[in-house]
């Protein structure tokens, strides 16, 4: 295999006594998909936003002992060159494009901002570029609608156009932080699938962030599922789905109502809550609401490779049960 | 409505009904223009006693406008709403509120149905106090018992809304509908705002809290899964208008209108063998705005079955199939015809 595009080992993130982000490590090869997983608070856009640089200083404390973008140091960049990275070879897309996107400037013109700034191209022809963008997306009528502002389109327009953006600057690193969230069904469908042609086109990485293991099913070559500010499980999307090798990975799956099982066959929930990350975790952070809990799990179990590419950190899969 | 001992009378009931609006806009010359927009559009449902609805669709369909118009929070425009029995159509707020202890609604954001300055006691005691259904002593105890049956601990009364996840605020939400025992609850995707695995621990609320008090409910969602397991009908919406509607059997494994089965189509799986060979997605673009005029059937415009006919008429919702199910669409109206 190639050299990983992006390379990332113990991340931790703090903003002040919050610990949100517990000693992370990942990295995504070119032309993959990394899927995250996690329920809110579980530190899964927390680690996103810290490998991009775009946590303030000020208030986050982020540390790891390899945080590579293409073999690049990203931890000893300054802000200007964190800045022309995530324009041109990382682009991000977020869940509420309504939020993302400027309400005062047209359609075409925040496109050509990218493409101006980080392509080197002239207004001409960062127009035209711009137009082409939006109608690669999937934009209908896409001459009309660049002259068009945000409040015009629709959710599923509007985020086309953030694709668009993403997609202006070439990434090989595609950030998708829960696009399709704010969505209906049928057009999740369509932006799932927009997504994921263009990168077969292009080869870029790609990192999905989701909280529904479902839509994970579909877009995830590798998931990583993440709990309380730590990775618990992580597997080849088949493997996960199969054999899922963590207790809360089997808990999340269990918990999800499914079309496709027969009626009466209810989802299981997983009892209590996540852990406030305010507090110093002790031991196993998923252990209050594990239902296979033993004396073992008062000490934090360490996150070990099982096979192929699974990774889990759970005290009964390492052999040393009491 | 004569025949209170008749067992089917409905407790909430919609009759031809249609909610809107008039939205004003002035155009860069200053000129006025009015729009009405259609939520509701011409809608007959009935929800009878111990009877679980759910009603989905996709966001801006109408299906929040339907529940708050069964309850009379929104103005009803044309047709009636009746509410066990009694016509609620033309009744002011004063006429209303004796009978909003029976008719109760639980929102979607816990964070912001909850006044954060009250504590959860007081919180909970409103309802009976309001309606002068207990006296203080007894409120408290009702508070204490609605509390254990919603699965919280009782101390939590004297607390705050701030001190609770999520799923422990809905868990209040809840216990707040259901405290003076209403006869009918609108829920309107009370569960979306949750972690999936707090999802179904409220959703084994429901279902706990139907058999318990034999609540009748109508369920608004937008996720075709949740639905299928705790509804005993359901109905489908598109565009102000019911398109689809029986058991969720009959709904689900066998959906009738070419937009049920778009929709279904479109659900992920938790299966990756499974989604890898889905067929590409049948519906394309987006439903049209509720102020347009449409002439026909509403949905003919992605419909990938659109004949001549659904161009000139609109299909009424009517029996089709094996007579389990009522749907709106000409495919199947020729069957029972």
């Amino acid at each position: 295999m190639s050299r990983p595009l992006l390379d990332v080992k113990d991340l931790d993130v703090r903003f002040g006594p919050l610990h949100a982000v517990r000693g992370v490590s990942f990295s995504v090869a070119p032309g993959e998909t990394l899927g995250v997983v996690g329920e809110s608070g579980s530190g899964k856009s927390t680690t996103m936003l810290a490998v991009l640089g775009l946590h303030p200083k000020r208030q986050a404390n982020v540390a790891a002992d390899r945080l590579e973008f293409d073999g690049e140091d990203l931890l000893s960049k300054s802000d200007g060159q964190m800045r022309d990275l995530r324009g041109r070879r990382v682009g991000l897309i977020f869940q509420d494009p309504l939020a993302a996107l400027n309400p005062l400037m047209t359609v075409g013109k925040q496109i050509g901002e990218v493409l101006i700034r980080h392509r080197g191209l002239d207004k001409q022809s960062a127009r035209g570029e711009a137009v082409k963008l939006l109608e690669r997306t999937g934009v209908p009528d896409p001459m009309r609608r660049a002259s068009q502002f945000p409040h015009q389109f629709s959710g599923g327009m509007r985020q086309r156009v953030m694709i668009a953006i993403a997609l202006a600057g070439r990434p090989d690193l595609l950030i998708a932080d829960e696009p399709t969230t704010a969505l209906d069904v049928t057009v999740q469908a369509e932006i799932v699938r927009l997504i994921r042609d263009i990168q077969q086109a292009n080869g870029m990485g790609l990192v999905w962030i989701t909280h529904d293991l479902a839509l994970m099913a579909r877009v995830a070559d590798r998931v990583m599922v993440m709990y309380a500010g730590a990775v618990v499980e992580e597997a080849p999307v088949d493997r996960l789905y199969a054999m899922p090798r963590h207790p809360y990975t089997a808990g999340l799956l269990g918990s999800i109502a499914r079309l496709d099982q027969p009626r009466g066959k209810r989802a299981r929930a997983i009892a209590g809550t996540p852990p406030a990350m305010d507090q110093p975790i002790s031991g196993c952070a998923f252990a209050p609401r594990c239902p296979v809990r033993f004396d073992k799990c008062a000490a934090a179990p360490p996150l070990v490779s099982l096979d192929e590419g699974v990774r889990a950190a759970c005290w009964r899969l390492t052999g040393e049960q009491a | 409505m004569t025949h209170p001992a008749d067992t089917a009378l409905p407790v909430s009931e919609a009759v031809a009904l249609k909610v809107q609006y008039q939205t004003r806009q002035r155009n860069w010359r200053g000129q006025l223009s009015t729009t009405t927009v259609r939520a509701v559009d011409g809608i007959d449902l009935a929800i009878r006693s111990g009877e679980a609805v759910a009603l989905v669709g996709e966001s801006g369909c109408g299906k929040s406008t339907l529940g708050r118009a069964l309850l009379r929070l929104e103005h009803v425009s044309e047709g009636a709403v009746h509410f066990a029995g009694s016509d609620l159509t033309g009744l002011g707020e004063p006429m209303l509120r004796p009978l909003r202890r029976n008719m109760q609604m639980v929102f979607q954001d816990p964070f912001s149905s909850l006044n954060p300055r009250m504590r959860i006691g007081e919180t909970l005691a409103e309802p009976l106090l309001v309606h002068g259904l207990a006296s203080k002593a007894e409120a408290r105890a009702r508070v204490a018992e609605i509390l254990e049956i919603v699965g919280l601990d009782p101390a939590v009364a004297t607390r705050h809304p701030h001190a609770f996840s999520g799923g422990q605020r809905q868990r209040i939400a809840i216990a707040r509908a259901v405290i003076a025992r209403p006869k009918f609850v609108v829920a309107d995707e009370p569960i979306s705002a949750l972690d999936i695995s707090v999802q179904a621990q409220i959703l084994d609320l429901f279902e706990d809290l139907k058999e318990r008090f034999a609540l009748t409910y109508l369920f608004i969602s937008h996720d075709l899964a949740v639905v299928r397991h705790i509804a005993d009908r359901v109905a489908v919406m598109y565009l102000g208008r019911i398109v689809e509607e029986g058991s969720p059997e009959s709904v689900f494994d066998n959906p009738l209108h070419p937009y049920t089965q778009a929709l279904l189509a479109a659900v992920p799986s938790p299966d990756p063998v499974r989604e890898r060979s889905r067929p590409a997605a049948t519906l394309q673009g987006e439903p049209p705005s509720p102020a347009a005029t449409i002439s026909g059937c509403r949905f003919r415009g992605r419909c990938a079955h659109a004949m001549p006919i659904c161009e000139t008429s609109d299909p009424a919702l009517a029996t089709g199939g094996d007579g389990k199910q009522a749907v709106a669409c000409f495919l199947h109206h020729e069957q029972s015809f």
